[in-house]
């Protein structure tokens, strides 16, 4: 995949998000996952250890890269960041314990909070943990940890995302404030122990 | 954790945040009823919820409270907080006076060799003593934590200013003016901010801009995809507003996260001038990636611009928003003369009725538009206003004079006069009555020199595509080409 986008990445979008042609969705994916994964890749070997990841940054940037913007709806567009978002988290985190398990040193890749997150979030916070209490809330609140795993790993908005999980903004920054207000208390629960 | 007890957990939750600080400890206390592992839980979530202000828990982010002693300085309020840090009023009690302190996040100090640049940029604008750049005290240093000591700057931001609506051209030059002159001064030295924006621009009382929080911002070099989120003077981020208010005034090189120099700032500029001017961002859109798509693929919308805007403001505004760097104005001092131009132009200057002509003339309306030469006079002064972007300066005027033989035809196939691609040349035919000739006319030159045409009379000049060469019609059948330069008539069929 080059740099250029791809027509037929639109294409296919349009098929799957307009047409719920899951082929569509099957062919788009692993381009997508590829693509996800090689500018992780890329970046992180430019990182020192300790270093701080974007997430967000980077579904943004892949998105920009891949699509054609003019020619997608918003129903497209909420797919893509939906999934790469959960693409996002499974790269890093594979990443992370593979790192870890080579270096032995330790929590070295961090995500900083994006936008309203860093609100609060004095520390950056290690990523294998995050990962493990998302899980967790996910085990008896599917939607809340789908929602916080936007704002790490996604690049929707409040808005965006109430749409794709089809629920009003305010429930979404309900459900936020709940879910933030939880993972903290957990990882500042692991972090002191 | 059972999805019951979840639900119980975040309803107290929610309502206890709901509640007046001073009632909470009571509420939550009932709400639990004696289950102080239900307590438990909804405390640590309250402790870890940044809006709620918890009994005993003080934020964890403010670093000095009001009172304190820092180094020679006495604490007196916390004034704002950001990414960057808190900003606290104090007193200085050695010196007597007010200044701000803005107390240095120990994370970002904590990359290394940030701060030695850091120092090195406090101590260059320390010495710059600007009066439209926030004047640095120092450098203080007390237990580990890092004060920069700033003057204390009172008053709206243009952020304040332009929430109020666009600003006439009278007040928003003047300010765009100093906010250039502070730019160019710090560029001059090396320092780059890197993060300009309404927000960060005070508007004293006596009218006076200052540009505050110079150097702060992280190298992009550094970090590259970290640059979506790397204006570090973004105000405490609770909307999503707020966000897309910092992305929106990054350079496409920033937001690609491309090593940015003094051209990040020039482009900046552009975006501050145009929002001050339509009291609009040119690049805000509803979420951080339409906005950074924007900044990287859409120009800006120039339909905004008040009818009234003078060319030259306009062209000066597409000199700094030129989304490769190379095209853009080259330095700040090249924008603060382009402002002097408006602003003397403004005060004389009518809109050119030459425009007008101008836009008659465009192919697309197809118009053959023959400009009848004065019976009686032998020429015609036609005025031609050259708006092709970026690569032709300025407004140019020039007289041509044309045989009054025949009609000067300005468009269609024949048409007898041609600017070249890069329009810094003018074909046309002119001369004496009965001879017309072919003439080229550099509009960096005073006078048109005639270029041999051959017998007949020229008709239908063109250019060829590398402005080189001229083409014309040698009386009804034969093309020829002349250099510019001159040299015989070569025919081409």
């Amino acid at each position: 995949m080059d740099d250029k986008p791809d027509r037929d990445l639109t294409g296919l979008l349009q098929a799957w998000g307009e047409h719920g042609d899951v082929e569509a969705r099957d062919q788009l994916l692993p381009l997508v996952y590829r693509d996800l994964q090689r500018r992780a890749g890329a970046y992180l070997r430019r990182e020192r250890a300790g270093h701080t990841l974007q997430a967000t940054a980077l579904v943004h940037e892949a998105y920009l890269r891949l699509i054609k913007q003019d020619r997608i709806t918003w129903k497209n567009r909420a797919q893509f960041f939906g999934v790469a978002a959960e693409m996002m988290r499974r790269i890093l985190v594979d990443r992370a314990r593979a790192r870890k398990m080579e270096k032995r040193s330790g929590r070295w890749l961090r995500v900083t909070m994006h936008d309203d997150m860093a609100l609060g979030w004095e520390k950056d916070v290690d990523l294998i943990d995050l990962d493990v209490a998302l899980t967790e809330l996910a085990s008896f609140d599917a939607r809340k940890s789908q929602i916080a795993e936007q704002r790490f790993f996604g690049g929707l908005s409040l808005d965006e995302t109430g749409q794709l999980l089809g629920v009003s903004v305010a429930t979404v920054e309900r459900d936020w404030q709940a879910a933030r207000a939880w993972l903290r208390a957990r990882l500042t629960q692991k972090a002191t122990p | 954790m059972t999805p019951e007890r979840w639900h119980q957990i975040t309803a107290i939750f929610h309502a206890t945040r709901e509640r007046d600080p001073s009632h909470r400890e009571a509420f939550l206390a009932e709400a639990c009823g004696g289950d102080d592992a239900l307590r438990q839980e909804v405390e640590a979530m309250l402790a870890g919820d940044t809006d709620a202000s918890w009994p005993g828990k003080t934020s964890p982010l403010q670093s000095l409270d009001p009172g304190t002693q820092f180094g020679p300085y006495r604490i007196e309020r916390l004034l704002g907080r950001g990414g960057m840090g808190e900003v606290y009023r104090a007193r200085d009690t050695t010196l007597g006076r007010d200044v701000a302190i803005k107390v240095l996040p120990t994370a970002w100090l904590a990359e290394p060799g940030r701060l030695e640049r850091f120092q090195r940029e406090a101590r260059v604008l320390a010495a710059l003593n600007h009066p439209n750049i926030a004047a640095i005290y120092g450098i203080e240093q007390v237990d580990g934590l890092y004060g920069l000591v700033l003057e204390l700057v009172e008053g709206p931001t243009l952020a304040d200013q332009i929430a109020r609506g666009p600003m006439t051209m009278d007040t928003a030059l003047p300010i765009a003016r100093q906010i250039a002159e502070a730019l160019e001064a710090a560029h001059e030295r090396g320092v780059v901010h890197r993060d300009v924006k309404p927000a960060n621009i005070v508007i004293t009382r006596t009218g006076v801009a200052k540009v505050l929080d110079f150097g702060l911002a992280t190298t992009a070099a550094s970090d590259p995809l970290s640059a979506v989120t790397q204006s570090p003077t973004m105000a405490p981020l609770t909307r999503e507003g707020l966000i897309v208010g910092t992305v929106a005034y990054m350079s496409p090189e920033q937001a690609r996260g491309q090593a940015v120099d003094r051209r990040t700032d020039v482009w900046a500029f552009g975006c501050v001038l145009f929002e001050m001017l339509t009291g609009r961002q040119v690049f805000g859109a509803d979420t951080p990636s339409d906005t950074l798509v924007a900044i990287l693929e859409r120009d800006p919308p120039w339909e905004h611009l008040s009818s009234a805007t003078p060319p030259s403001l306009q062209r000066l505004l597409r000199r700094c928003l030129a989304k490769d760097p190379t095209q853009r104005a080259r330095d700040m001092g090249d924008v603060c003369l382009d402002l002097d131009e408006v602003r003397a132009g403004a005060a004389t200057v009518q809109p050119h009725p030459g425009r007008q002509l101008f836009e008659r003339w465009t192919p697309r309306r197809g118009l053959m538009i023959a400009v009848a030469v004065l019976a009686v006079s032998a020429t015609a002064a036609i005025t031609v206003w050259l708006t092709r972007p970026a690569t032709v300066p300025g407004i140019t005027r020039l007289t041509v004079r044309s045989s009054d033989a025949a009609a000067v035809a300005l468009s269609g196939v024949d048409r007898d006069i041609a600017i070249s691609p890069d329009g810094r040349r003018i074909a046309y035919v002119g001369g004496p009555p009965g001879q017309p000739q072919l003439f080229i006319r550099f509009l960096d030159q005073l006078e048109p020199k005639a270029l041999p045409a051959g017998t007949g009379s020229p008709r239908g000049v063109f250019f060829s595509p590398d402005g080189e060469w001229i083409g014309f019609f040698d009386g009804t059948a034969t093309l020829k080409k002349v250099a510019v330069t001159g040299g015989p008539p070569i025919t081409i069929c």
